[in-house]
């Protein structure tokens, strides 16, 4: 699934284990959500769409991502 | 799939494994009987097999059983001393993919071990031990770089 986080992570100055502690995940799990080798469960997309402010629409592109 | 997000879970199914693994591969190694079960008087020409054969013979797959024990130990040590929290979604899917394929190899492998054992049976005891000293180090190596990389 195409999404933000890379983007958004770079521009609040995070690397990806400390957006991992942020959300309570591992820096594996932000690296794989950001090369779209992981969808991860409405939670953990809920979690990381209110670290950034925004809702989960925006922060992952389900327009833009394959049909499942 | 939640239970994988254990540790503890983690460190008791690999733990009961091995540990049944290793009793096979130690217990067996040198037994009279064991060893009779393998007197076939390398009726098939193959170096490969002859030579597995004959390290199962003497006894040498005991050395298989340490080797399980030892990886055992180093898995449990690295999870006790690196895992302070549970495993998050992530990792929990990669466990459940990895073990998801160990099952699936499993199923594949009983046909082909039929087949192995209807073409020739005197080499069915070697088959199998081979199959499952294989299947076994090889999940334990997996999980080992995964508690490592983790």
């Amino acid at each position: 699934m195409k999404n933000k986080v890379k983007k958004l992570r770079e521009q609040f100055g995070l690397t990806q284990a400390q957006l991992g502690q942020k959300v309570n995940v591992s820096r594996q799990a932000i690296n794989a959500i950001e090369k779209n080798k992981f969808d991860p469960s409405i939670w953990l997309a809920y979690d990381l769409a209110k670290f950034f402010n925004m809702s989960i629409e925006e922060l992952f592109e389900f327009e833009e991502s394959e049909r499942k | 799939m939640s239970l994988l997000k254990h540790p503890a879970v983690n460190i008791l199914f690999i733990s009961f494994m091995s540990a049944i693994y290793s009793f096979i591969f130690i217990f067996t190694a040198g037994h009279m009987e064991f060893i009779s079960i393998l007197s076939h008087g390398e009726t098939l020409n193959s170096n490969f097999w002859n030579g597995w054969s004959d390290f199962l013979k003497t006894g040498n797959m005991k050395f298989i059983g340490y080797l399980i024990i030892g990886l055992t130990v180093v898995i449990v040590v690295f999870i006790l001393v690196k895992r302070t929290k549970q495993y998050d979604e992530y990792q929990v899917s990669i466990l459940a993919k990895s073990l998801f394929l160990a099952g699936v190899l499993s199923i594949i492998m009983v046909p082909f071990l039929m087949i192995m054992l209807l073409s020739d049976p005197n080499y069915s005891t070697e088959t199998i031990f081979l199959f499952a000293a294989i299947q076994w180090v090889s999940v334990l190596v997996s999980y080992l770089i995964f508690v490592v990389r983790s």
